[in-house]
C-alpha cells in the first residue's frame, strides 16, 4: 500500500505572499495614518481574491464585483478603528462573508438554474490502483461551480476558504465567526459532498 | 451515501483535517498509521484531494477598471458625506475658515499627496495651469506615516494663490498654513467641500490605475 504522503496545503499559495509579521496589518496602519497609497496597496493585494472568493459564494460576478467594493468602502471607513488585533486576512475575509451571506439571504435571489442532462453525468474519476485521482479540467469546470453553489452557504464558505483562499482553519473560524470544530465539520462535509456528486460510478450519488 | 467500514468511521472525520494540516501531532501520527493499512480510507484522501484540485482549478475572474473606478467613486462620495458638516460654508464666502488641517485625516492626507504627484503645469479642474508640487515625486510608503502626515513644503501661500506660470519654491509654507478657502481658490474648485472628494478620487484613481500597471 503505498503512502498517501505527508498533509500540505497548497491553498497557501495562493494567498499574497507574506514576509513576517502581517504586512497587511502593517499597510492598514499606515492607512489609518493618512498613506492613500497603503490603502492602493491592499487593493492591489485583495482584490482578486475576494473577488474569487465572493463570486463562489454569491454565484453572480456583477452582485460579486460590488460586494468587493463594499468590502474596501467598508475597510475604509474603519480605519481609525482599526487596531491589528487580527489577522487582516481574517478580518477582511469576515467582512466579505458578512455580506456574502446576506446577499444571499435577500428574498428575491434566484437559484442557479441546473441542467437536466449535466446531472450524474461522471466528471471526477478517482483512479483507485495510482496514488492520484485523474481529473478531467475541461469537463470538471461548469460541474464543480454547480455542485459548490449548491452546498450550503457555511459549507461552502469554509471550503472556499480552506481550499481556495488558504485560510487555516483557525482563519476560517474566525472569518465565518464559528468554532476551529465547526470548520472541520463543515470543511470535511463540503468536499465530501463535492467527492461524492462528482464521482464516477457513485451508487445514488445523482439523486438528490 | 458512500459506505464507511464500522472501523474507518472513527478516521473519516479527521480525512479532511489531515489533508489541510490541521490535525495535532499525535492525531496525525495515528491517522497516517491507518492510512498505511487501509486502502479505503486513502482512496477517500485521494478523492478528497481531487476536489481540492477542481476547486484550485476553476478560472477565477479578473479585477478590472471598472470596479476600480466604481470603488474609487463611491470613495469619493463618502469623503463627501463625511466632509460636509465639518465644512459648510457659501460657496465663495471671503471670511477665514478651519485650516486644512480639520479635515478628515485621510482626506487632508489623500489632499497632500495628490499634491505631490502632480507634475509642474499640470491643469487642475477647469482652469488655467496653476504651479503646485513642481514635478516632485510622490513619497514612497516607507517613509511610513509621519512623511504622508507632513505636508507637502511646496506651495507657498503667496505663489498658490497668484495665478503664475512659474514653478513655487519648495520649502517654504506648508498646507496646514493655507486656509481651506486659498486651497479651494488655488484648485479651482467651486465650493470648499470639494476639497476631498477631488484629492481622494484623484489620488485613488491614478494609485489604483498605477498598481494595476
Amino acid at each position: 500500500m503505498e503512502a498517501v504522503g505527508d498533509p500540505v496545503r497548497p491553498g497557501r499559495a495562493e494567498a499574497p505572499e507574506e514576509t513576517g509579521a502581517d504586512q497587511d496589518a502593517c499597510l492598514m496602519l499606515a492607512f489609518r495614518s493618512g498613506d492613500a497609497a497603503a490603502f492602493a496597496s491592499l487593493f492591489r493585494r485583495w482584490s482578486a481574491p475576494l473577488l474569487r472568493y465572493l463570486e463562489r459564494m454569491v454565484r453572480d460576478r456583477g452582485s460579486a464585483e460590488e460586494l468587493v467594493q463594499e468590502v474596501f468602502l467598508r475597510v475604509h471607513r474603519a480605519r481609525e478603528r482599526y487596531a491589528a488585533e487580527a489577522r487582516f486576512s481574517t478580518w477582511l475575509y469576515r467582512i466579505a462573508t458578512n455580506l456574502a451571506l446576506n446577499e444571499l439571504r435577500r428574498p428575491r435571489r434566484r437559484e442557479p438554474h441546473r441542467s437536466q442532462e449535466e446531472r450524474g453525468a461522471p466528471v471526477l474519476v478517482a483512479d483507485a490502483a495510482g496514488p492520484e485521482a485523474v481529473v478531467d479540467a475541461r469537463r470538471l469546470g461548469a460541474r464543480v461551480e454547480r455542485e459548490l453553489a449548491r452546498l450550503p452557504e457555511k459549507q461552502r464558505a469554509a471550503l472556499c476558504l480552506s481550499a481556495v483562499e488558504g485560510l487555516s482553519y483557525a482563519e476560517v473560524a474566525g472569518a465565518l465567526e464559528v468554532s476551529e470544530q465547526a470548520v472541520k465539520a463543515l470543511v470535511h462535509r463540503a468536499r465530501s459532498a463535492l467527492a461524492e456528486r462528482l464521482l464516477e460510478g457513485a451508487g445514488g450519488a445523482g439523486g438528490e | 451515501m458512500v459506505e464507511i467500514a464500522a472501523g474507518c468511521r472513527a478516521f473519516e472525520e479527521d480525512l479532511s483535517a489531515w489533508i489541510d494540516g490541521e490535525l495535532g501531532a499525535s492525531r496525525r501520527a495515528v491517522v497516517a498509521a491507518h492510512l498505511a493499512t487501509c486502502g479505503d480510507c486513502a482512496e477517500r484522501v485521494e478523492q478528497l484531494r481531487a476536489v481540492d484540485r477542481a476547486l484550485r482549478a476553476l478560472p477565477a475572474p479578473s479585477v478590472g477598471p471598472e470596479l476600480r473606478r466604481g470603488l474609487a467613486e463611491r470613495l469619493a462620495s463618502e469623503e463627501r458625506s463625511a466632509a460636509r458638516p465639518k465644512l459648510r460654508t457659501p460657496p465663495r464666502a471671503r471670511r477665514r475658515l478651519a485650516p486644512l488641517v480639520a479635515l478628515p485625516a485621510a482626506a487632508a492626507a489623500a489632499l497632500a499627496l495628490y499634491l505631490s504627484l502632480r507634475p509642474a503645469g499640470a491643469p487642475v479642474g477647469r482652469g488655467p495651469d496653476l504651479p503646485l508640487a513642481g514635478g516632485r515625486a510622490a513619497q514612497p510608503p516607507g517613509n511610513g506615516p509621519a512623511a504622508a502626515r507632513a505636508p507637502v513644503a511646496e506651495v507657498p501661500a503667496e505663489a498658490a494663490v497668484a495665478e503664475t506660470r512659474e514653478a513655487g519654491p519648495p520649502g517654504s509654507g506648508d498646507l496646514e498654513a493655507l486656509e481651506s478657502e486659498e486651497l479651494a481658490v488655488v484648485l479651482e474648485l467651486d465650493t470648499i467641500e470639494d476639497l476631498p472628494v477631488i484629492a481622494n478620487l484623484e489620488v485613488l484613481e491614478r494609485l489604483l490605475a498605477a498598481e494595476a500597471g
